[in-house]
């Protein structure tokens, strides 16, 4: 199924009714493809928008106040935006997973974690006995790395690291063709979140599962993604194969993060800091919404909205410019 | 010239499983106007020797020596009058800062505390303070919750620097923030190293970030001091197995660097009345059979560069007995 | 959840503001605000809306049905009904009121008191607190009430000691939590001392929470006061008083509906009305559900 298309999403948009700041703009106009067994890195920083779009593809947007405005989230063919809630059901868990951020949170405290897959098994598998269910839930721990015996005990009694290591036997539990991973080793120390990432690189080549990857850690990015979407106050500013991205970097913006970071090799005395901050979602600044701080802006960018320019690479930026590469 | 001088430092907690050895035996000095920053994972104890430093929870054993005087055991009086001279930056500034305070009072509150000049001398310290640390006067009335992130931070940045203190524990100060705003916060950090001559102990998890700002780096597992050395050279020359498998777990935001990633097994021993002999050893690839009978020495293995590790030449390569 | 980015310049100033226009929202809040600042004002001014006073007693007018010149109807010495309700009601929310502010000022005292030293102290209060929780407290107030004696300033006293323990418990939990926040620590760090850190930094963080439990309290003291007066043990004829004249009706309930039901309604619609407005206040005032 390799090449294949798995998602499209196009031009989805997401808005928040607040009553204090009126319309919160949170997604503009997002698209995106993916193919079976790719990895898609979503990476931007706190407020850009980036669990909303998850949410928005898992139909998960809390409505009130948020509504998906427009645009099409087209899954194996089928548009997921306009199948019933009650199918939208066989979906979660079952066709696409998610993976939250704190494993702490993300399991049930009253339920053994054999339980807690079972659980997912029962709601979207053939039936099966209760001892059946069991046993394939030992042997999804197994797969993670996990003692099958270490079913029958409860999240408290297992690490931050094995938590989200349940987290994730949990999600893959039905064999979903498409895993969204929250921020999924942000709250983990680093060798505990290196050995995760070795983990879901293994299982992701086992089960040919497609995974959807949102961070604001460039590190995991390139570690684990095929391909990238910079996303910036609700738009997909640069968009790309990971190599076009972090070598051929395209958007003012992409190039600010990477400057921003102090390198575990280089010898810089100052780092290149963005100057300013995201604007408010409810109060995103006319034409490019990154002009403000954007050190190459000029006159145009303010007068109107760039669009997603396409190079002849494939490589996408919503730039009137081009960068060619960092410095 | 040290400034700050730590021998021995140890804090156990009671717990009803038994002594938990928080921080356990850790020694270390730190020069003026410069940053020793303090590296681990979670549990490691390096919140808790910053805690300890400034006498917000109380010490089991070890000296602490500020600017020649013995501060380990302070009354109350004497520990006020260093709160003027040691202060603190906490990780995150939603939860450090009293939600019901506005800025300007957050900021002025340690002068009130000591009763420091009159109101309106107090008012011009503040907006001193504010303009030092990048933060428009226009926000004063606002509360912390209408505040982003690096706004809140400068905001706590201010209120640990408004009595001129020497020395400053960080805690993370940068970890809660996003990378754009994390490299302006460092930058800011620098620079008031330099204007105002401070210390930090920079506490982090974050390698890249701790290599930046740090003179030096005190590596920590599990209570204890692993290794120690200058900023630079801990990642040229790692010595200690740990401090070579954390370096080599990093994410490189580089899609052609090379992976040789040193993946730990087995999980973390627990730090409750913990066996002698090496706590890092059920995870080491390097560990023989004296490194779960004997606890390392934690000594100088180069010119200025420490580490705890019973086969340290050895796994260098290094010449020595 | 959104974040809100950026200077913040749309965000609203002040954090009552924002909870009172959370509570505008609330229609059935507003209407029983309004509703309860009727009922006050009606006690208040009493005095001047009634149309007869509180004992004027006219017998030949002696248990009459509503009617135009007595809208509540007469009693059974000729008392104008309406007249006497208004002139309870003050008694009645005087009491409560009076209650539920003596007992708020020593709950939060006890309370922060067991919550910030822990210890053996904390735990000293709180088991005190327990025994006397263990009495319902109405039975507390009547055994609190006969011992003191009658009269309005001992009926204050006994309501006000009875409800004391459970706001104790109520304030004492929250301060826990509060205790826990790293601003606590930090204010430490920059040197705060105890009184400070209690007074300025603890307190106003749970003033949502004694606000919420007053409202509550004061509806909970006008039934004990009522509950206390209908047993003769509060306030004393010819004082009108809603219990009181509960009391009174009982022996006429049959054929004079009025005497009960006026009185009745009153305490009925004012302990509705404050219910409502405390967990309106309850919804308001919580920060976790702001957006």
């Amino acid at each position: 199924m390799e090449g294949k298309k798995l998602l499209s999403v196009k031009n989805l948009k997401i808005q928040y009714n607040t009553r204090s700041m009126g319309i919160c703009r949170a997604v503009n106009d997002v698209s995106f493809d993916l193919n079976y067994g790719e990895t898609l890195g979503v990476v931007g920083e706190t407020g850009a928008g980036k669990t909303t779009i998850a949410k928005g593809i898992m139909r998960l947007v809390s409505t009130p106040p948020g509504k998906i405005v427009a645009g099409e989230v087209c899954f194996a063919g089928e548009n997921l935006l306009k199948v019933s809630e009650k199918k939208m059901q066989t979906y979660r868990g079952n066709k696409i997973s998610m993976i939250f951020q704190d494993p702490m949170t993300s399991l049930n405290p009253i339920d053994t974690v054999g339980a807690q897959i079972a659980e997912v098994l029962k709601l979207h598998s053939a039936p099966m006995s209760k001892q059946q269910l069991m046993r394939k839930a030992a042997d999804m721990l197994e797969m993670v790395g996990i003692p099958g015996e270490r079913s029958y005990d409860y999240p408290h009694q297992f690490s931050g690291g094995m938590k989200q290591r349940i987290v994730i036997a949990i999600a893959l539990a039905c064999s979903p063709e498409l895993i969204i991973a929250d921020e999924p080793t942000t709250a983990l120390d680093v060798t505990i979140q290196a050995q995760i990432l070795e983990l879901m690189n293994k299982l992701k080549k086992e089960t040919q599962t497609s995974m959807i990857l949102i961070t604001h850690d460039l590190g995991v990015v390139a570690e684990m993604c095929d391909k990238v979407a910079v996303v910036y106050a609700g738009e997909i500013v640069e968009y790309g194969t990971a190599r076009q991205v972090y070598k051929e970097t395209q958007h003012p913006y992409t190039l600010g993060l990477f400057q921003s970071l102090p390198s575990l090799t280089g010898d810089e005395t100052r780092l290149k800091p963005i100057a300013g901050m995201m604007p408010d979602p409810s109060d995103l600044p006319p034409g490019c919404c990154f002009h403000p701080r954007c050190p190459f802006a000029e006159n145009a960018c303010q007068a109107s909205k760039p669009p997603l320019r396409v190079l002849e690479t494939g490589h996408k930026v919503r730039c009137m410019k081009s960068l060619n590469g960092r410095s | 010239m040290p400034i700050l001088h730590v021998e021995h430092l140890k804090k156990y907690f009671d717990t009803p499983k038994g002594k938990l050895h928080a921080v356990d035996d850790v020694s270390f000095s730190i020069n003026k106007k410069q940053t020793l920053g303090l590296v681990g994972e979670s549990g490691c104890g390096k919140s808790t020797v910053g805690r300890l430093l400034l006498h917000l929870i109380e010490h089991s054993g070890g000296k602490i020596t500020y600017n020649g005087s013995d501060i380990t055991k302070v009354t109350s009086a004497q520990r006020r009058k260093l709160c003027a001279e040691m202060q603190m930056i906490f990780q995150d500034p939603m939860s450090s800062i009293d939600p019901r305070m506005t800025v300007f009072q957050t900021i002025e509150e340690p002068l009130r505390i000591f009763k420091r000049g009159s109101r309106a001398e107090r008012e011009k310290m503040v907006y001193e303070l504010m303009d030092i640390v990048g933060i428009t006067k226009r926000i004063c009335d606002s509360y912390p919750h209408e505040l982003d992130g690096g706004r809140r931070q400068r905001v706590g940045i201010a209120r640990a620097l408004i009595l001129y203190p020497r020395l400053i524990v960080c805690d993370e100060p940068v970890s809660a923030l996003d990378v754009s705003i994390q490299a302006q916060i460092l930058d800011l950090m620098q620079d008031l190293q330099e204007q105002m001559e401070l210390t930090y102990l920079f506490i982090t998890h974050d390698l890249s970030v701790v290599r930046y700002i740090s003179h030096h780096i005190l590596v920590m597992y599990l209570g204890q001091a692993v290794e120690y050395c200058e900023s630079r050279e801990l990642f040229r020359n790692p010595l200690h197995p740990y401090t070579k498998a954390l370096l080599s777990a990093v994410p490189v935001p580089d899609i052609d660097a090379p992976r040789n990633r040193v993946i730990l097994k087995g999980e973390i021993v627990s730090p409750i009345n913990p066996k002698p002999g090496c706590r890092f050893a059920v995870r080491c690839g390097y560990a023989q059979e004296k490194c779960f009978r004997e606890t390392p020495m934690y000594r100088d293995v180069l010119a200025n560069h420490k580490a705890a590790c019973h086969y340290v030449n050895e796994i260098n390569h290094l010449k020595g007995e | 959840m959104m974040k809100t980015e950026g200077g913040g310049n749309k965000a609203r100033k002040h954090r009552f503001g924002d909870a009172i226009f959370q509570f505008t929202r609330n229609r059935l809040a507003v209407f029983c605000l309004l509703v309860l600042g009727a009922i006050i004002f009606c006690a208040l001014f009493a005095d001047l809306i009634a149309p007869f006073g509180i004992d004027e007693q006219q017998i030949s007018e002696a248990l009459q049905a509503p009617s135009r010149s007595h809208w509540f109807g007469t009693d059974n010495y000729g008392r104008d009904i309406f007249s006497r309700v208004l002139h309870g009601g003050r008694v009645s929310l005087l009491v409560a009121i009076a209650a539920t502010l003596l007992s708020t000022v020593f709950g939060v005292l006890f309370g922060s008191v067991a919550g910030y030293y822990e210890g053996r102290i904390g735990n000293l209060i709180m088991r005190i607190m327990d025994i006397f929780m263990a009495i319902p407290s109405l039975l507390m107030a009547i055994v609190l009430a006969a011992s003191f004696g009658a009269g309005l300033n001992n009926t204050i006293l006994a309501i006000a000691i009875s409800s004391i323990p459970s706001f104790t418990r109520v304030v004492r939990a929250p301060i826990l939590a509060v205790k826990q926040n790293e601003y606590m620590e930090a204010s430490r760090a920059i040197g705060a001392r105890t009184p400070r850190l209690i007074l300025r930094h603890i307190l106003p963080n749970i003033l949502a929470i004694v606000i919420v439990q007053s409202t509550l309290g004061v509806a909970n003291a006008i039934i004990s006061v009522a509950s206390l007066s209908f047993l003769g043990l509060g306030v004393q004829p010819p004082t009108p008083e809603w219990g009181t004249m509960l009391s009174a009706g009982r022996a006429y309930i049959t054929k004079c509906y009025w005497m009960v039901t006026f009185p009745g309604l009153a305490i009925v619609l004012s302990v509705i009305c404050l219910n409502v407005l405390g967990d309106a206040l309850r919804d308001a005032l919580d920060p976790r559900l702001k957006m």
